[in-house]
């Protein structure tokens, strides 16, 4: 039943004045900050772990942070919240973002944070082939699924709302 | 890797600051002002040369890797917001120009045609209180004609017992309420009357709505919402299509009254649901029919729809507007018809304003259900509550209907069934709906259709139309009211065929029946044995 690759349906024109209560504390400037504190608590819980090298810390942290980003921004549908009918029951996280535009500034900051933290993690520490394999890959997951190209686009059937998928 | 980003940022002492606040902090200033961006110049450029060498871990690959995540950074942010899904079409100057110029406003109120002005003209104005006998402003005669157009089942409508009850209600409350239930408008009596009802019916609880029509389209999308699966029967009235066009749900339609086909739709949509992951996994599911169907007097069987409901775990929306007390021993409706415990069907829909002739609806459910809609009813919170003397109306009417439930539904019974036998006798009609149904739909019948045109030519609707409309008119020169079923024609999802609607009323007599039936025999003999 499913396809590679399939398409939500569009459900309805998002109203942009009404705030989305799902999506909108992502554009908090605290909410900024906690994914850069976030960051830091995790390299530095990760550093403390004995016998930890600086590589398994900031493969921990970069593979954490992918991970929080993924289950929040990509991984789960849908809205608490009743919206407009259920408007954004089938939409994720990054796509109820900002009404579902493109290259708002939550969604660069979004969007470059893990890079940078992959950058520094790659110059602060000597990952080895298999290691940088395993972080490149966390960080290309999460910045695929951020690409306007694939907004509204699902992979392998995950995700698949209701009424898609027949 | 980072090196890159740097080498690029080097170029301005800006992002070179930025850059040091990553690294150790720069220099104290002791120069001048020239000597300060010197020494971080300087500064920063060893760094960067440092950072440069630290990275390059001799593989040019991994550096390729990170040269283009850095790419993809700048690119990513020096892009301008846009909105997927918007189709903003841009307009030049000139096209506009031609547009608006192009631009014919249509009429606010469309031109009529010809049929509908007919129809309009001939629009019945009854002067005076409305009744099994009214007078009419518009006709010729100053004399009382029978009333076969109201849905005046039980003969409520001109009670003079509560006529008076709510003359001195009137008195007590005034006229209106002045509010929604939620905000000053809920008076005792309409507290009274909910538990009244929900008594009445035999269900857990009820909710008084102000208006017949809205309860059906504020209940079905207060509990079906978008992704929810609606099971709808293709016959079901104006009310219910708007109402399951409101919910926004998917909705699968089935024949009318084909408790078959029904099995068929609900074995369909559970297939389609299994494997279905996720949330969505479990949509709300209903059945959503008429009691007694206003479209065409059929009854629903209830017995059936329960036991398909239970085997494939649905849940029941019933329209009992129509039924409700009309059908059953007590006159409860279908439930009471079918001997059914009205907790099997989970939200009972009921209306005031056509057997007990008052106004308003309800809304039998659980107690959850009910309360739910407190908040959620479209219909109960944003609209004024029931004036008190209707409330006190309709609760006197079940309180007469509750004490003698025999002197009022078998005299409907009977009424009905004569009326039925009656018109079943005329030739070229055919009588539409269930034995009990004292909502009667009588149409030329196809024989007599074919007998009545000279050409042989088709029928158009608005040609029937017309000739039902000279079929009342001449039962009206009788001294009897009758009425052809209207539609809003574009927006019924299958239009019924036209038909003449008979309402039987228990306050008719045996004398007034056979009036009624004589009058439609003798104008179908006149209008059939004309050639058109």
């Amino acid at each position: 039943m499913h396809t590679l690759v399939q398409r939500v349906a569009s459900v309805a024109n998002l109203n942009e004045h009404s705030i989305n209560p799902n999506s909108h504390w992502v554009n908090l400037k605290g909410s900024w900050t906690t994914n850069i504190v976030m960051i830091v608590v995790f390299r530095f819980l990760f550093s403390v772990i004995p016998w930890s090298t600086p590589e398994l810390s900031w493969t921990l942290t970069n593979l954490s942070y992918c991970l929080f980003q993924y289950i929040m921004f990509h991984g789960i549908i849908g809205t608490p919240f009743e919206v407009n009918q259920g408007a954004y029951d089938n939409l994720t996280l990054w796509e109820q973002m900002d009404n579902g535009e493109q290259y708002t500034p939550t969604k660069k900051f979004l969007t470059v944070v893990p890079i940078i933290v992959f950058l520094i993690s790659t110059h602060y520490s000597n990952y080895d082939v298999a290691t940088f394999i395993i972080n490149f890959t966390a960080i290309l997951i999460v910045l695929i699924a951020k690409l306007p190209a694939f907004h509204r686009v699902r992979f392998f059937g995950i995700n698949m709302g209701q009424n898609d998928c027949n | 890797m980072v090196s890159v980003a740097f080498v690029a940022a080097a170029a301005s002492v800006a992002t070179g600051t930025q850059q040091s606040t990553m690294l150790p902090p720069a220099a104290p200033d002791d120069g001048s002002k020239h000597g300060i961006l010197r020494t971080v110049w300087d500064f920063t450029f060893r760094m960067g040369l440092r950072y440069i060498k630290n990275s390059y871990k001799d593989d040019p690959f991994r550096t390729f890797l990170e040269v283009c995540l850095i790419a993809f950074i700048i690119w990513y942010i020096t892009k301008q917001k846009y909105n997927i899904g918007t189709n903003e079409i841009v307009l030049s100057e000139k096209e506009i120009d031609e547009l608006v110029e192009e631009w014919a406003p249509e009429p606010l109120v469309p031109e009529l045609t010809e049929f509908e002005r007919e129809a309009l003209d001939k629009a019945i104005m009854i002067d005076g209180p409305n009744g099994t006998k009214v007078r009419l402003a518009s006709g010729s005669t100053s004399k009382p004609v029978l009333n076969f157009a109201s849905y005046n089942f039980l003969g409520f409508i001109d009670n003079p017992d509560i006529e008076k009850r709510a003359i001195e209600t009137l008195r007590k409350y005034g006229v209106g309420s002045c509010g929604p239930p939620g905000f000053y408008g809920t008076l005792d009596v309409h507290m009274e009357l909910e538990k009244q009802l929900a008594a009445f019916i035999g269900h857990s609880a009820a909710i008084l709505y102000s208006q017949a029509f809205t309860t059906t389209l504020s209940v079905i999308p207060c509990f079906s919402k978008r992704g929810d699966i609606i099971v709808a029967d293709e016959g079901v009235c104006f009310a219910v299509q708007q109402a399951i066009l409101l919910s926004r749900s998917k909705v699968y339609w089935y024949k009318h009254n084909d408790m078959s086909d029904l099995e068929r739709v609900l074995k369909d949509v559970n297939k389609q649901l299994v494997g279905r992951r996720g949330k969505n996994a479990l949509p709300r599911k209903f059945i959503v029919t008429e009691g007694l169907f206003q479209n065409t007097g059929d009854i629903t069987p209830l017995d059936v729809l329960v036991d398909l409901k239970r085997r494939y775990k649905f849940r029941i929306i019933l329209d009992e507007s129509y039924s409700f007390g009309v059908l059953g021993k007590r006159g409860a409706g279908a439930t009471d018809h079918f001997n059914i415990d009205p907790h099997e069907v989970d939200l009972l829909i009921g209306a005031l304003s056509l057997a007990l002739g008052a106004s308003g609806g309800f809304c039998c459910a659980d107690k959850d259900l009910v309360e739910h809609q407190r908040l959620s009813g479209l219909g109960y919170c944003f609209s004024a509550s029931m004036p008190g003397i209707l409330t006190v109306a309709a609760s006197d009417a079940i309180h007469a209907l509750e004490a003698h439930p025999e002197g009022y539904l078998n005299n409907l019974r009977e009424n009905t069934a004569l009326m039925r036998n009656s018109l079943k006798r005329i030739p070229g009609l055919q009588v539409d709906g269930a034995l009990e149904s004292p909502l009667i739909h009588v149409r030329l019948s196809p024989e007599a259709l074919v007998r009545m045109k000279r050409s042989g030519g088709a029928w158009t609707k608005t040609d029937i139309d017309r000739v039902l409309t000279e079929l009342t008119d001449e039962a009206q020169k009788d001294g009897v009211l009758l009425t052809r079923a209207m539609y809003v024609d574009e927006h019924e999802r299958l239009l019924p065929n036209s038909s003449i609607r008979i309402c039987v009323s228990s306050a008719h007599t045996r004398k007034e029946i056979e009036k009624c039936a004589h009058a439609v025999k003798s104008a179908v003999s006149r209008i059939t044995s004309k050639k058109r």
